[in-house]
């Protein structure tokens, strides 16, 4: 099985939407290279490194699948392991990151994080198993998506350290695109071939690579546009804590861009 | 195109819609699978709705935030956004409307800052004046009270209290000098006074020593014209003295004078006598001379006879070789010798002649000598005893000269007494003229002395009047003093520097009035110590 995993195999038009998403996540690493290039801006602040992994491993990974490297055949699906390593690595930067923006507890990003993976690999289970257990999976990976989305828009704004508008509005775009493009995967799962069958290999692999490209190169550009957060110019605010879940406003010192 | 997607949130829908629709064609056509196809729609739509939807949700909601805190007040709340859609363009207008209302709002509490500040200071100076009131009042009842040393502590922070401070300060300060000066002037009229008094006093003590001075020279004056008439008689006496001598010396003059003439009648005579022998004496002289060259014609004689005689002797001796020479020639020649013993004898027989002739004549030469030596001592008794007459007329001529000369000296010593006699007689009759003025000049003073009497008698009555007003003067001053004793001056009346130690202004001009000697205030001297406020 290992053997066939790591042997390439261009699939034909898998490929050709691989390939696709590959350029697709070039862009976002364009992206995150011109924040990093970016002298005004302080990219220890904005962990513009940590973000660069999001594009960058998923760079990769799409590369792999390009020429059919990961992927392999169990209880009759073909699966792609290089996007579930990719998912592994890049979704709890991904939730880390949207938690980073306010400075939020790191307990509190920690336990996203923690939530996310057994998501993503209790996903991988239900992919890769069959029966109750299957099912069992997929339900234990729905729940921890969901206390994962709890955290998110509830404790995040409760535990976040550093709320001035700018870090706000970038906090709750970040959070909102990740919750709301979250929220179909679960769907093009259960439509998959895996799933319900009611949507073709390739179907699947245009949805998944659409909205994998949707939610993390958009996500570095809106980075990018709040860029201003992370000036080098910039001291750092002074952190009011906040009680509940209504931000305060706080004196602002630096326009978003 | 990008500009155009940042300004426009209708452009980015529109492209958003564009990639969704077409992915999903794209999809549908390469899957020809509806699920899948509407999965791929509903992906669109989620996608879009993930990034301009909660874009502008987000934007919505943090701008109804900053709204709501503008409308609780807080303004310091920056509405921006990076955004350069229509939502930016509503961000920056509320921006605005916050800024130009928080600048209102500023004006506004300025404005009310302001007017706090201004009534809070209309306040504090309600009460400084009110307390600068308060303690000039103070001040100004103790001055009236007579404390001219207080003065007004200047309020110099509010300009119309310092004009009333400083103005009072300086009525003060000019009153203080100026009854300072009455002070010292008072004090000066008080010693003065009493100088006057004393002075008074004084001037009748002399007064009465003139008085008794006049009485003396009275007594003086009489007694000198007493002893100014005896003094003229005793003069007048001197005179007519002095007349009877010059008379007498008149006389004697006369009588000199005669004795005169005679002695030097005498002295001719005597003068013609010692002529007379003298020519006597002259020509027993010339006799005398006379015979001596007689003497002397006869020892020439004498001389004469010898060298003949010595001649004779020499011819004798020729005659002798002669003799000798023709003896030895008689020898030789026969008749030639024959010759010679003629000559030769003839010339011996000469010369025999002549020696006995020369003989002859030194005898009688020898007798002619005797003779005049005898005439010659003859003549010279007779001259001697000439001579001693002569010397006997000269020394009586002598005695008369004497005798002439004493009476010159007598009649001068006379005609002296008689010019001294007469000179005393003149200044006599001088000091007999000198005398009577000294008497008038007496009787003039005596009338001065009586005049002076008066006068002084005169001034003791009126010194008298000048010591009862200057007491009746001293009086008053000493009640002015007292009226100026309830007034509290800065500095101490006793000293002279009284004024000089006041209000550092009016020092000099107090020190003039003491220096006058308490002068009248007159206008330029107030107008000096006024203008140096």
């Amino acid at each position: 099985m290992i053997p066939d995993v790591l042997t390439p195999s261009v699939d034909g038009l898998s490929s050709v939407v691989y390939g696709v998403g590959t350029l697709g996540m070039l862009l976002g690493i364009a992206v995150v290279g011109w924040l990093l290039r970016d002298e005004t801006l302080d990219s220890g602040s904005g962990r513009f490194r940590v973000l660069l992994v999001i594009p960058a491993f998923a760079a990769l990974s799409y590369a792999s699948m390009t020429f059919g490297i990961g992927v392999f055949t169990i209880n009759g699906y073909d699966v792609e392991g290089m996007r579930y390593l990719d998912w592994l690595v890049t979704t709890p930067v991904l939730v880390g990151y949207v938690g980073h923006v306010v400075d939020v507890d790191r307990s509190v990003v920690y336990g996203a994080a923690g939530l996310d993976a057994t998501m993503i690999l209790t996903g991988f289970v239900a992919t890769t198993t069959t029966g109750m257990l299957r099912w069992g999976a997929f339900a234990v990976s729905s729940v921890a998506f969901l206390l994962m989305l709890y955290v998110m828009f509830v404790q995040y704004p409760r535990r976040a350290n550093t709320t001035t508008p700018e870090r706000k509005r970038l906090f709750l775009r970040l959070r909102n695109q990740v919750g709301v493009l979250w929220l179909l995967y679960p769907v093009i799962w259960l439509a998959s071939p895996v799933g319900f069958g009611l949507v073709s290999t390739l179907g699947t692999a245009m949805l998944v690579t659409f909205m994998d490209v949707a939610a993390k190169v958009p996500y570095t550009w809106v980075v990018h546009e709040h860029r201003g957060i992370f000036g080098t110019d910039r001291v750092s605010n002074d952190a009011k804590s906040v009680d509940g879940d209504k931000f305060e406003s706080e004196v602002p010192t630096a326009t978003a861009d | 195109m990008v500009q155009l997607l940042r300004r426009s949130f209708a452009a980015k829908l529109l492209v958003g819609f564009a990639l969704t629709t077409g992915a999903t064609v794209g999809y549908g056509l390469v899957t020809r699978n509806v699920v899948g196809t509407m999965l791929m729609a509903t992906a669109g739509q989620v996608v879009l709705g993930a990034y301009l939807g909660t874009n502008t949700v987000v934007s919505m909601r943090t701008l109804e935030e900053q709204t709501e805190a503008i409308a609780d007040g807080d303004l310091d709340v920056a509405v921006r956004t990076s955004r350069a859609d229509e939502l930016g363009r509503v961000y920056s207008s509320v921006d605005r409307m916050r800024r130009s209302l928080a600048s209102r709002i500023e004006e506004a509490d300025e404005a009310r800052a302001e007017a706090e500040a201004a009534e809070a200071r209309a306040q504090s100076l309600a009460e400084d004046y009110q307390r600068t009131a308060t303690e000039y009042a103070e001040t100004m009842r103790a001055v009236a009270d007579g404390d001219l040393r207080r003065r007004v502590e200047v309020d110099r922070e509010h300009d119309a209290m310092e004009t009333v401070g400083t103005a009072f300060n300086d009525a003060v300060d000019e009153l203080e000098v100026a009854l300072a000066r009455v002070d010292t002037f008072a004090g000066d009229v008080a010693d003065g006074a009493t100088d006057v008094r004393a002075a008074a006093e004084r001037i009748d003590e002399r007064t009465d020593d003139v008085l008794a001075a006049t009485d003396d020279i009275d007594a003086a004056t009489d007694e000198q014209r007493a002893t100014a008439r005896t003094g003229a008689e005793e003069t007048a006496d001197l005179s007519a003295t002095a007349e009877e001598v010059a008379a007498t010396t008149e006389s004697l003059v006369e009588t000199t004078d005669e004795a005169a003439d005679a002695s030097e009648e005498a002295r001719s005579a005597a003068g013609d006598a010692i002529e007379t022998m003298s020519e006597v004496d002259e020509t027993m002289g010339e006799a005398v001379d006379r015979i001596e060259t007689l003497d002397e014609a006869t020892a020439e004689i004498t001389e004469a006879a010898e060298l003949i005689r010595d001649i004779a002797e020499q011819t004798n001796m020729l005659a002798l070789n002669a003799s000798i020479e023709a003896a030895r020639a008689g020898g030789d020649a026969g008749n030639a010798g024959d010759g010679f013993a003629v000559v030769a004898e003839e010339v011996k027989g000469l010369a025999e002649d002549t020696g006995d002739r020369a003989d002859a004549i030194a005898g009688m030469i020898d007798e002619v000598r005797t003779e005049t030596e005898r005439a010659v001592e003859a003549i010279r008794a007779t001259s001697e005893q000439v001579s001693d007459g002569s010397t006997t007329v000269a020394e009586a001529v002598d005695r008369l000269d004497d005798i002439a000369e004493a009476v010159d000296d007598l009649d001068r010593g006379v005609r002296e007494i008689s010019d001294a006699t007469a000179e005393q007689a003149s200044a006599a009759a001088g000091v007999s003229e000198t005398i009577d003025d000294l008497a008038e000049n007496s009787d003039r003073t005596a009338d001065r002395a009586a005049e002076a009497d008066a006068a002084a008698t005169e001034q003791s009555t009126a010194v008298d009047a000048v010591v009862e007003e200057s007491e009746t003067f001293r009086a008053r001053s000493d009640d002015l003093l007292d009226v100026l004793a309830e007034f509290d001056l800065r500095e101490s009346r006793a000293t002279s520097a009284a004024g000089g130690d006041a209000a550092s202004g009016a020092g000099e001009s107090t020190a003039r009035a003491v220096s006058d000697g308490g002068g009248p205030l007159d206008g330029a001297e107030r107008t000096d110590g006024g203008e140096r406020r």
